[in-house]
This record gives C-alpha cells, structure tokens and sequence, in this order.
C-alpha cells in the first residue's frame, strides 16, 4: 500500500458501505454485526437450491414454504 | 492422494423449468434447471418426455425465463446463476448445443443478498431503460409475483400470492383480494402459500394455474371489461404433488417439476370451465378477526390425466452399496423421497429393457448346410451384397451377388490356420461392395484383407490381441447432419472383436487405407463376447453378448458402452413387427426373447419399492440379506388417525368407498396411484398436524421380493433418527438392533424434545420380524449409534456414551461430555473412535480398556457442518458438509505414530487443548465443491476388479463418485486437461470452473472428471489445438477419458 493511500481509505470504506450491504465500520456492534451475518446466510440458503431442500425435508415443509421463512427473516 | 471426481448419474431433482420453441418453428420444449445442469426436454408423439441435451454448467442456476423477440419463431433462454452475470442462450439444433449469445456481468459471483440473479424479469418488447412508474406497499406476506397479460391480450398488471390471498394490483387501478380456500382438515395456525404458478394464454383469454404448498391447483380467472378488472376467481382445479415449477404446454400438456420426487406430465382433459367457484373478490367476507376463510374438499384429479413420469431420486437420504443379489455387479440400494412418496429405489448399473414375448423353442431343430467336397465351412460372413465362406482348414471364398441375384464366386483365398470368425463391412451408400473383411484367427491376430477384385484379398493390415478372437462386428457409423440428435458426425468405421478371454476389443478402421488405429480394450465379463448388430432409434448398434449382455451405442455424439440389466444372452438378431419397431430377439438358455430397449443415456437402472414416510437411515443383515429402515415424518397424524379422518370423509361426503383397499396398502406405505384409492397419499399428501406431532416406523424389508416382512409403527409422537445392528459382549441373543429414537422432537422455536430413547430389538423368525427387548430412556436424542468392542456407543446430543447390555435397559459404562454441540455420526475401527459432530467435523477419540475412559485426541480445525461421512483408513476420515463440499481430513502420520506408541495413554490425557479442541488437529488432504448437499458416502467398486472409489449421493438425486490416481502420469496428464479446458471451455452461466469448486474451500487434489468429459463436445479444431499442448492426439485423450470411466463404472 502506498502512502497516499492511507488517507485515502476511509473514503474507500465509505464507497464500499455504499455499494455493498453488510461491510463493517468501526462503530459496529455486535447486534448489527450478527444481524448481517444472518441475513447473508439466509440470502445464501435461498439462493443455493439443495440446502433450501434439505432443511424442507428436516422441517418437512415445502420448498416454497421455506424460501418464503428465509425470505421473511431478510 | 489425488481423485478424480465423476458424477455417475446426473442430478434428477428440478430448480425450475421453463416452457417455449427453443429449436424454432411449432415444436414445444421445456428447459430445466437441475441444480447445476440445463437440460432440453421435448415430449415426443406418445407424450413420452424425451432428454435432446445435457449441459453441465459448473454454476448453481437459480432462475430461468424463456422470452421471444418480436417477429422470432424461436425463444431464447435467459439463466441467472451464482455467477453474477446474466446469460442469453440460444439453442442450436443444428449441433445440438446451447450457444451463448450474451453475458452481461453486474456484481460479485455467490449467492448474495445485494447481487441479482434470483428473480428474473422480461419484457422483450422493446424495453431500453427503465423508469419507475409508480410503487405501492404489497401485503407483507407477499411471496410472489404473476404477470397478467397486457397490451392486447389483457388488462395487465400483477397478481400478488401472499400468504392466504391472491392480489391483483395495477397501476391507478383499485386493488381486488381473494382468500385463497382451504383444505378443511387444515390446523387453524397454519396458513396457505402459493409455491407456484404457470399461465396460460391463447388468443381470446388468459388463466392462471397456482399450486399451494399442499399441492392443490386453483385456477384464476380475471374478469375484464378492457383494462378494468371487475372481478378475481379462485377456483379449485385439481391436486398433483408439490411442485417447484409448472409448465402449460401449448399443445394442452402440464409438466410438474416435482420438489421431491418422480416428475410428471399431464395432459388437460378439461380447463375447469363450471361456473362454481370457490373463492372470489366479491364475495370476500371481512369480519372482526379478519378475512373470513373459504374452505374446499380435495376430489380426485378431473382436470388432469398424467401420461408419463420422469424418475427422479431426489432426495437420496441413504445409500449403501452391496452386492446382496449376488449378480456380477453391485447393486446401489437408496432410499429416496419424502412422506407419502418415499420409496427404496435399487440401482444397477445398465439400461433397462422391457420385454415383449418369451416363447420356448421347440426342441429338435436341425440347421443343415451343404458342404463343398469333403471339407466343411466353419465361418460364415456376410453383408447385403457380398459372402465370404471360411471352410476348415482356412481357406476362405469369396462370392458376390450379381444384378440377377446370383451368387458369383470371385476369389479364393488360403489362410495360415483356421478361420476363428470373420466378418465384412457394410456395403458404403452408393457402392457396389465394400473392400474390407476382417478375419480372425488362432493365432490371436486380426487380419484386414481386401475385397477390392483388383487387389486380389490380400492383407492390408495386421492388429495381433490379446487372446484368440471368437466373434468379430463392423460397426459403421454413418455421417449424420442434424440427425435425431441434432449433431453432425463425420462417417467411420469401428472394428470390434469379441475375444475369448472376455474382453471387447475396438479399433477404427481407416476407411481409405484399411490401417487400424485408435485401440481400446474393455473387459465385458467371463464369456468371450458374441457381437451382433442391431437397430437402436434408427441406428446401428451392437450387442455384445458375455456373461451379461452390453450395448454399444452412439447417444448425444458418444460411443457409450453399456451393460443391460438382463440375464445372460446366448445369440440375438434384430427383430421387427408392428407391435415392436426395433425389438430383439434373443435366445436365453432354452427360451426365445423379444424384448425392446428402453431410455437411452441412462447410467443406471432402477428397481423402486415405495415406503411409508420420510426414510432416514437404513442398516443391513448382509448374512440374512434384509435391510432394516427408520422412517419418520414430523406434522403427521399416526396410521390410525389417518385412516378414521379418510373414513369420516368418505361417509361424510357420501361417496361410499370402502377403506378395505387402504389397509392393505398401508402394509407397504402404497404402490403407485391406486385406483380404488380416490384419495391417495401420494398425490395428495398427508394431512397435517400440529408441529409437535410425529409418526416413525421400523420396517423390516426383504429387497428381493420387495416385500416388508415386518414393520413396527412407534407410537406416542416417538420418531427414530438412528439405527445399527450390535452384538454385545455375551452372546446371549446373537445380534440385536438398536434404534435411538426421540419423544415429542420440536425444532422451533428452540430445539427441544421431552424424552429420548434407546430401543434394544431382537430378530426373530431368522431375521425377518422383531420384538422389542427393553427401552432405555436417555436425557438427549440418540442421533448415532454404533457398535464397539462388544458395547454400544451412542450420541447422545454432546455426549459419547458407552452402554452394555442389562436384563432391564442398557447400562452406562463410560462416557465423555467434551463434543462441542450434537454427534451426528459415530465410527470405530479397532480401539479408535471418530466421531462427527453437526457442526464441528471429526473428532478422533480412544477408549482405554483397563482405565475405562474415552478421550479426544485429535479433532478438525475448520467447522464443518457434518452432513455425511465415512471411514476410509486408520487416519483418515472423508466427509460432506451442508454447503455441498466433500473433504478429507488425515491425522498426520508421526502424531498417529506417537499415539499409537504411548502404552499408558497418560501424555494425551494431559495435553494441553490447542484452539479451544484437542491438543493434535487432523489435516484436510483433499477439498472439493459437488455444488449440492452429499447426504450419503460410501467406498466401494461397481465393477467386478475395479478401483474402489468413494461413492456419494445428495440431496438433488445425483450420484458421483471419486477415484483415486494410481499414476502420477496420470494426475499430470488430467490436471493439464482439465487447465486447458478451464481456460478455453468456460462454463455456460459465466461461472468460473475453478472458483465454483473453491466456493467455500479452495479446491485441493482433485480433479473435476465432468470438466474433463465434455473435452468430445468441443469443437474439432479446438480439441486438437488442446491435444497438441498435451503432445497427444484427441483420440488418445478420448481413449484416457473412456479408460478412466471404465475404472469406475
């Protein structure tokens, strides 16, 4: 990294908090910080087709059902 | 250790499906997302669903839309996958390919909360930008969006599914609610979800098609008076299994991809047109407490007929590999399904055939043929135009047939020896004969000689084998151009030979010079192979007949070669009539066999037994060969409820069905839609109970007759989650069974349960019935179990248990509290233990007799969320975790060493812990993304003399497996391969092949077998161009790719 840069990276930080949902900031407690965690997981369990349906057969609902709660948890 | 991975049968569960004219014109096909695959299906003439094509697309797909451009005949096919990008496809028919024809990148690749790609849009009709018109807060329940027709076909706008209602909203237009109805029997806390929908649109009109999460189909119709919708209908339309995505085929067909399950195709026999219907806007009731509920009673199908089913594994909960039939192969028992539509399905590797007429031969048959002089013809060969006899002694004539018919001697040839067998070469299209014969003699060589009557049947070219040739087969491959398959192929000509040692040997012929290149060799069985030419769909094929009969075939652009589930074949022609079109005819020890070959590409064949609810784990009496299988299902009334409510409902609507068909399908959890059944579990579900509720059963099967010799329903909301067979120390009773099971189980909203149990069951009646010997309550779930040295280990939540047997119950011996959440898994192996924890991998333990004490001496330092795994060796372990990775964790060698070497145990019991685990840490040797939950690994071999390999199932209803290099040529040689084809053979989705498989851990030693594979569907000149980098030919990297197959399967 070079010395320019430094002054440079909470500018850089500011643009990721804009344009990713979920990165940290210094002030981050641990409520937020577990809040997206979860929601990431949930967006991943909906998006990966197999592990929405092995928790449907766990919980045996629908596939539909269970993207619905994941959906509702977002 | 460097693996190969293969997936062996493709994954048959379905993400969704779309619905078009993919090749153009008025043909209808479906495209299906299958996790990681894309496939083409088209329903053929007889409504059959046929696959065209197969496309691995290394990249989990998440949603489909098929959109026209104005004018077009034809659809194109846009996919949002993981990869961040979207993907339009074409489909060609000319080369039987998806081309891409543009990807636009927009974000990360994952499956993440702010990237797109799980919802897609379309609106072909000239859309540039988009603005935003007008927002409005939807019903907060609201899970999904149909699009009403507009412009000149409807009133446009959207209907909104929420939980319970049906929503129509348009811009400046007021909002119409209906109560989507519901199933009387349904608890009160529970609502109603749509989890699918298909519209349906011709010229004058429009209908909805939406599925609830219980597998009813409404129907919903808008009345419309131009843009302004007076009114919204629900009506009841009929109920098929649940289904992720439904597809209305123009030419009146549904197919419903079914969530879990075999996949079916309906054909309308009506649209539902009475006038009553259930639920609409008008007559919605408000009240105090809300929307008042519409209720309906499910009716047998009236709408609907299905026409066909596609098989569909999903999901595989259990897998084990044996070879209890004591056939030549092993045969792969899963069990596969959820709640009524469970069943055990039997795989064997082979294409299935049905068989048309058996008719026994009448003995005392005489064939008598007229021998020249005093010698005798031993071999015969022949095609349309031309025979050429051998006669003892080894002199070969050669005849032609003239323009009268005639039979012309044309030459004589004298051979070294005796004439093994021999064969011509079909006659070329537009020739008068074809040059080559092939000759097969004693002396284990093959002779090409020439036919040509100017070079007088000399040799052209001489391939020596391994063993005396017994039957020899030409195989013309003709060159096709957008053939049934829609794939051009250049012409060629493969020699076979059947030799006597068992092994089919296939070599090209040149076509020009006669040279023989490009040799293969497979190993078919313990007889010398028959070779015989038959039609398959309109080609020519070869059946080889060994100790059990093969196909070789051409399907998609391959040569496969398969077995056929069949028993032993003697001789077989090619066979066709009215009733059969391309059947065979074939001679099994004194009976006379039509039969047809089915369902081409196929890798395995299945036999399916249903079963009575979710299967969860199964076990094996291999001395007995019986399977014994725990089944549960939560949210389910019990046998007797069930069958006392379906009672009351028939009385009740008057209908005056008798029960007495039920209880004799409950002996075996039903077979397939049963006539007297109007009502039938599998197509319409259990009812459900409150979530406390559990039904579980221990089933006793004998696979061969597909009988149940014994099944025990638990009672009291027991479900079992474990199974092993044990035998204790004194041999009272011989080997038991033990079944861990839970009380009153819940998971929401905390994991609790009111009591645990461990069942000791004895076998009575050799094995096939049970009875129970005592019950021992327990404070956790057992969720393993597993025999060691005479006891019984058991996981009880975070403790390791060990139990003797008591007169009463089973007594703790020993046992330690240290695993850190629930043990999902428990595998011994002399004094050691591992042990898989639900979401902190292996921990390695020893139990020391003389101190009585078990201690974990080594455990993983990744957190792995076990979903299944396996014992390979003293050190090593492989497992599967939930987010789709097969790994494989190895204690290093000098720790195991030491471990093994210290005699009092003392200086691991006092270690100090690293990481917050034990004081040694397993390392990971092998890491790879299957890209779908494994749920089940075993090692085995399929084939008599190959490798073993690791075999998995998951959760989608695939097969895969691994295998392990012998060579380090060989981990060379593919691992180039699979580089070049990373770089110059991106996948379809836009997804990297190589970050795909690192998704959640970097990819370690293995290589990707279905990368390698799709190395014969590149372009020819771009093979080449690969092969050249490897310093090979394409035909030698077929040649590597088909030997490694072979290894496997």
């Amino acid at each position: 990294m070079q010395a320019s840069d430094r002054f440079n990276i909470n500018s850089q930080l500011e643009h990721l908090q804009a344009k990713y949902v979920g990165t940290g900031h210094a002030d981050l407690n641990r409520f937020e910080w577990a809040v997206n965690i979860q929601r990431d997981s949930y967006a991943s369990y909906v998006g990966h087709y197999p592990i929405l349906a092995y928790f449907a057969i766990a919980e045996n609902e629908s596939i539909g059902r269970e993207r619905y709660n994941f959906m509702q948890g977002l | 250790m460097y693996l190969y991975s293969l997936t062996l049968q493709r994954a048959t569960g379905i993400v969704c499906a779309i619905n078009g004219s993919f090749s153009g014109g008025k043909s209808q096909e479906i495209v299906v997302a299958r996790g990681k695959l894309l496939e083409l299906l088209r329903p053929d003439d007889n409504g059959k669903i046929q696959t065209l094509l197969s496309v691995e697309t290394f990249g989990a797909i998440r949603s489909l839309a098929q959109f026209r451009l104005t004018g077009s005949q034809k659809d194109y096919i846009v996919v949002g996958s993981d990869s961040g990008r979207i993907v339009i496809l074409e489909y060609n028919k000319e080369k039987n390919v998806f081309d891409k024809i543009h990807q636009e990148t927009f974000g990360k690749s994952g499956c993440r909360r702010i990237v797109p790609g799980q919802y897609l849009g379309i609106d072909p009709k000239g859309l540039n930008h988009v603005s935003r018109k007008w927002t409005e807060a939807v019903d907060n329940g609201a899970n999904m969006l149909v699009t009403v027709p507009g412009g000149g076909d409807g009133p446009s706008g959207v209907l909104v599914c929420a939980e319970n209602f049906v929503i129509y909203k348009n811009q400046g237009h007021p909002d119409l609610r209906a109560v989507i109805p519901r199933r009387a029997d349904l608890p009160a806390e529970r609502g109603v979800l749509i989890v699918s929908a298909a519209t349906h649109k011709q010229k004058a009109m429009f209908f909805f098609l939406l599925q609830t999460e219980y597998g009813d189909i409404f129907k919903v119709t808008l009345d419309h008076d131009n843009d302004h919708v007076t009114e919204l209908k629900i009506k009841y339309f009929d109920t098929i299994p649940v289904t992720s995505s439904m597809c209305v085929l123009k030419s009146g067909h549904l197919f419903a991809a079914s969530e879990f399950g075999n996949h079916a195709f309906y054909q309308f026999q009506g649209i539902g047109d009475d006038a009553d219907v259930e639920s609409s806007s008008a007559s919605l009731m408000e009240t105090e407490e809300g929307f008042q509920p519409v209720f309906f009673q499910p009716r047998r199908l009236k709408n609907l007929l299905r026409i066909d089913q596609v098989e569909s594994l999903c999901p595989i909960m259990d897998m084990k590999v044996v070879n209890l039939f004591e056939e030549e192969t092993p045969q792969i028992f899963t069990l596969c399904g959820r709640g009524p539509r469970s069943s055990l399905r039997i795989l064997r590797p082979g294409l299935a055939i049905s068989e048309m007429a058996v008719h026994i031969r009448e003995d005392g048959r005489i064939n008598e043929w007229r021998a020249p002089g005093k010698r005798t013809i031993a071999k015969v060969g022949s095609n349309r135009l031309q025979v050429v006899i051998a006669l003892s002694g080894g002199e070969l004539v050669y005849f032609e047939v003239d323009i009268t018919g005639q039979l012309i001697e044309v030459d004589k040839h004298e051979m070294n020896g005796d004439v093994a067998c021999l064969d011509i070469a079909p006659v070329p299209e537009g020739r008068q004969r074809s040059r080559f014969l092939a000759v097969g003699s004693y002396d284990n060589t093959i002779r090409i000689l020439t036919l040509d009557p100017d070079e007088g049947m000399q040799d052209l070219s001489v391939q020596s084998v391994s063993s005396a040739p017994e039957s020899l087969l030409f195989l013309e491959v003709q060159a096709s151009v957008g053939g049934e398959d829609g794939a051009d192929h250049p012409a060629s000509l493969f020699l076979n030979a059947g030799l006597q040692n068992g092994v089919l040997f296939r070599t090209v012929v040149d076509m020009v010079t006669g040279q023989l290149s490009d040799s293969r060799s497979r190993f078919l069985g313990l007889r010398a192979p028959k070779l015989f030419s038959i039609i398959v769909r309109g080609k020519r094929a070869m059946l080889c007949l060994s100790s059990r009969p093969w196909l070789g075939y051409i399907h998609q652009g391959h040569f496969l070669l398969t077995p056929l589930s069949y028993e032993t074949l003697e001789y077989a022609a090619s066979f066709a009539s009215d009733q059969c079109a391309e059947g065979v005819v074939a001679v099994a020890g004194d009976a006379l066999r039509v039969f047809t070959i089915e369902r081409l590409g196929e890798t395995f064949n299945e036999t399916v037994i249903p079963l009575r609810y979710t299967p969860r784990k199964f076990v094996l009496q291999p001395k007995r060969k019986l399977l014994v299988i725990i089944e549960s299902d939560q949210k389910a009334f019990s046998a007797e409820e069930r069958e006392a409510a379906k009672k009351e409902c028939f009385e009740a609507s008057g209908t005056g069905e008798n029960g007495n068909g039920n209880a004799e399908k409950m002996e075996n959890g039903g077979d397939d839609e049963d006539k007297d059944d109007p009502l039938s579990d599998e197509n319409y579900g259990y009812p459900n109970a409150e979530s406390e509720r559990w039904v579980s059963c221990i089933r006793v099967l004998d696979p061969k007759t597909a009988s149940t010799t014994c099944l025990l329903e638990l009672q009291e909301n027991e479900a079992a989650f474990s199974i092993c067979t044990v035998n204790f120390h004194d041999k009272e009773y011989g080997t038991l069974l033990a079944v861990g099971t839970a009380k009153g189980l819940q998971f929401w909203p905390k994991k609790s349960s009111t009591a645990g149990f461990i069942h000791i069951y004895r076998f009575l009646e050799d094995g096939r019935s049970l009875e129970l010997l005592h019950k021992t309550q327990v404070e956790g779930v057992p969720t393993a179990l597993c025999q060691f040295q005479g006891r019984l280990l058991a996981g009880i939540g975070p403790v390791l248990r060990l139990y003797d047997l008591g007169k009463r119950r089973l007594l703790r011996k020993c046992e330690n509290k240290l695993f850190p959440n629930t043990i999902v898994s428990i595998h011994t192996y002399r004094d050691r233990i591992y042990v898989g924890d639900i979401q902190e991998s292996f921990h390695y333990c020893k139990y020391r007799r003389d101190e009585n004490q078990l201690y974990i001496f080594a455990d993983d330092s990744v957190p792995r969320w076990l979903t299944a795994s396996y014992h390979i060796d003293f050190d090593t372990m492989a497992g599967a975790d939930k987010f789709g990775n097969v790994y494989f964790v190895r204690l290093p060698q000098d720790v195991s060493d030491e471990i093994e070497e210290d005699p009092t145990g003392g200086k691991i019991k006092w270690e100090q812990g690293k990481l917050n685990g034990a004081p040694n840490k397993v390392e990971e040797i092998v890491q790879f993304h299957v890209g779908d939950v494994v749920t089940c690994l075993q090692k085995a071999s399929l084939i008599p003399g190959g490798g073993e390999c690791l075999i998995y199932g998951t959760v989608m209803g695939s097969l895969g497996a691994l295998l392990a290099f012998t060579s380090r040529d060989d981990v060379d040689f593919f691992s180039h391969l699979e580089m070049h084809l990373r770089q110059d053979n991106p996948p379809l989705c836009g997804r990297d092949h190589m970050a795909y498989r690192s998704a959640y851990f970097p990819v370690k030693d293995v290589i990707d077998g279905d990368l390698c594979e799709q190395f014969p569907t590149l372009p020819l000149d771009l093979q080449r161009k690969i092969a050249d980098e490897l310093d090979r030919t394409p035909g030698e990297i077929l040649k590597k790719l088909e030997e490694v197959r072979n290894k496997i399967i």
